[in-house]
């Protein structure tokens, strides 16, 4: 291999790394203002990525729609369902202790796993649009044109979140229960509609990201586990609860995956995200960006 | 315009405050002292709406406040500033203001309030545009103290604004707190810095493990032997 080919392998598989950690970045971000508002791991948020994907997945194959529109047309229901399940499951739970929330995502993701694999079969599924085999050629480099259309949709829900949660009152209700609830509570917030809100926030986020992936993954009733633990990993990579933190945490996982597969092995590829998580932890326990939240 | 009426509340099945019965009148300031541990927090929190109760009541201006989650008792006037360092890190001291200024009671005073409490402390009018969390102890303090007040309160409940400050900061704040009164809200001050609190307030409240075991004017509880020797260290 000359050393240009080398060159360009390497530049290849980052930006496709990267491509795919914009959607990483849109996942984490759902999970971390969950956490930063409720202080539990929603360990079922993979799991509603996934329910994001069907739903693309039903829209395009019924209706023809575009995975990219379905992200949006996806967002309204997925949020009140998220407002509806923290109201029904999550709240009641509210003041017991955080293992058992912790506990009870997890049981709400087997529930969606195992009521999509009734639903649609193991099968695994694929979208194929018109772009779908597209690709843009710089020079000698060449990019996907459905990641580059994910990655950039996925950057307009992250930024878009951000100037929400920085410019509209609920937005900022939101960033004051994440930095002090007690504060809050003090301040006349109503952190019970701050919750319901932030839930189905982060459910609506998946599920975009969910259609967003649609490009990227297959898609099958298991994929919402290992989403789950990606979402997971950009979350502490980013120090928890740290919007900023999960959008950069979300690029690293994506490049540090991509360029394990080209190097190490494919087979590795869900691997080296988490020896890149564990790395991190060892050397910065608290994350890339420190602790800043929301 | 505050009566607690045999209050019991704690954590799960703690119960930490055991049967206080209390009361502050329109625009008075009250004292609540206690050693560590006493169930002060405990017992202000309650009165927030932060712990449910496990027995008792507490009324508002003549309301009951049973079940009211805080925001509707803040609404009508009963504010809140916890302990410790209660603001938001990541904004500003004017968001940090603006927040405390939003709910709809507070909000057709804003301007006026935020001009006051700028007045009342003027490092928070220097430092506006500074982060919360870059703001020292004190001044994080102050400014929890605040917003407290552009929430438009007819009474505040404060918890300990003493502590952990230097004396310096210390008497500063209580100078501040002294001009609070007289402009009619009324302060429910949580203390284990007995001496200072029973200074600024007419009246004054001595709880132990839960219980009020003195009350009576200030005067009368700095003399009393029990709290001279307990309390004072005399
Ligand atoms: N969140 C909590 N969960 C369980 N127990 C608590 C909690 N907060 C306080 N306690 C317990 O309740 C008791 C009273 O605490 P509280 O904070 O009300 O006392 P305090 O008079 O405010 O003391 P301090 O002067 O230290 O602030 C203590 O024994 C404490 O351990
Ligand atoms: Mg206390």
């Amino acid at each position: 291999m000359g050393k240009l080919q080398a060159t360009l392998v390497f530049t290849e598989a980052l930006i496709n790394g990267v491509l795919v950690g914009g959607v990483y970045a849109l996942v984490g971000t759902g999970m971390a203002l969950v956490f930063g508002v409720m202080r539990f791991i929603n360990l079922c948020h993979g799991e509603l990525v996934m329910v994001g994907m069907y739903l693309g997945w039903g829209l395009f194959t019924v209706a023809g729609v575009d995975p990219c529109l379905s992200a949006l047309i996806c967002l309204p229901p997925l949020f009140w369902a998220g407002r509806g399940l923290y109201r029904l499951v999550v709240r009641p739970l509210e003041r017991s202790r955080e293992q058992s929330q912790v506990l009870l995502t997890l049981g709400l993701g087997l529930v969606l796993s195992n009521a999509a694999l009734l639903i649609f079969s193991g099968d695994y599924l694929a979208v194929y649009t018109a772009y779908s085999d597209l690709v843009l050629k710089a020079g000698p480099l060449r990019v996907s044109v459905p990641y580059l259309l994910a990655f950039a949709l996925a950057c307009v829900f992250t930024l878009g979140v951000w100037a929400w949660l920085f410019l509209t009152a609920a937005g900022r209700s939101i960033r004051a229960t994440a930095q002090h609830r007690e504060a809050a509570l003090a301040a006349g917030i109503d952190t019970g509609r701050v919750s319901s809100l932030t839930f189905g926030l982060g459910t609506a986020l998946a599920g975009a990201a969910g259609c967003l992936l649609l490009p990227v993954y297959y898609l099958h009733p298991g994929i919402g586990g290992l989403l789950t633990g990606k979402a997971f990993v950009v979350v502490v990579l980013g120090g928890m609860g740290s919007c900023v933190g999960a959008a950069l945490g979300g690029l690293l996982l994506g490049a540090a995956e991509s360029l394990g597969a080209v190097y190490l092995s494919a087979a590795w590829k869900d691997a080296i995200g988490l020896l890149a998580f564990l790395l991190v932890l060892v050397l910065r326990p608290s994350g890339l960006v420190g602790r800043s939240r929301v | 315009m505050l009566e607690v009426e045999l209050l019991r509340a704690g954590y799960g099945p703690v119960e930490v405050v055991c049967g206080v019965s209390l009361r502050v009148g329109t625009g008075e300031t009250v004292a609540l002292v206690g050693s560590n541990g006493a169930g002060k927090s405990t017992l202000l929190r309650a009165v927030a709406g932060l712990v449910p109760l496990i027995g008792g009541t507490i009324s508002f201006e003549g309301q009951r406040l049973d079940g009211l989650p805080p925001h509707r008792r803040l609404e009508m006037g009963l504010g809140y500033v916890p302990e410790g360092h209660p603001v938001f890190p990541f904004m500003t001291v004017q968001e940090n203001l603006e927040l405390g200024a939003m709910a709809p009671r507070a909000r057709a005073h804003r301007r006026r309030n935020l001009d006051r409490v700028m007045e009342l402390f003027p490092v928070l009018g220097r430092r506006r545009r500074a982060l919360a969390g870059t703001l020292s102890g004190g001044e994080q303090r102050m400014l929890a103290i605040a917003r407290g007040l552009v929430g438009e309160p007819r009474l505040l409940l404060l918890d300990e604004p003493s502590f952990g400050l230097a004396p310096l900061v210390l008497a500063r704040i209580y100078r501040c707190l002294a001009e609070v009164g007289p402009s009619g809200v009324g302060l429910l001050l949580a203390e284990q810095h007995v001496a200072r609190a029973l200074s600024l307030a007419r009246r004054g409240y001595v709880l132990s493990q839960g219980r009020v075991v003195l009350e009576g004017g200030s005067e009368e509880l700095l003399g009393h032997p029990q709290v001279r020797r307990a309390y004072l260290g005399l």
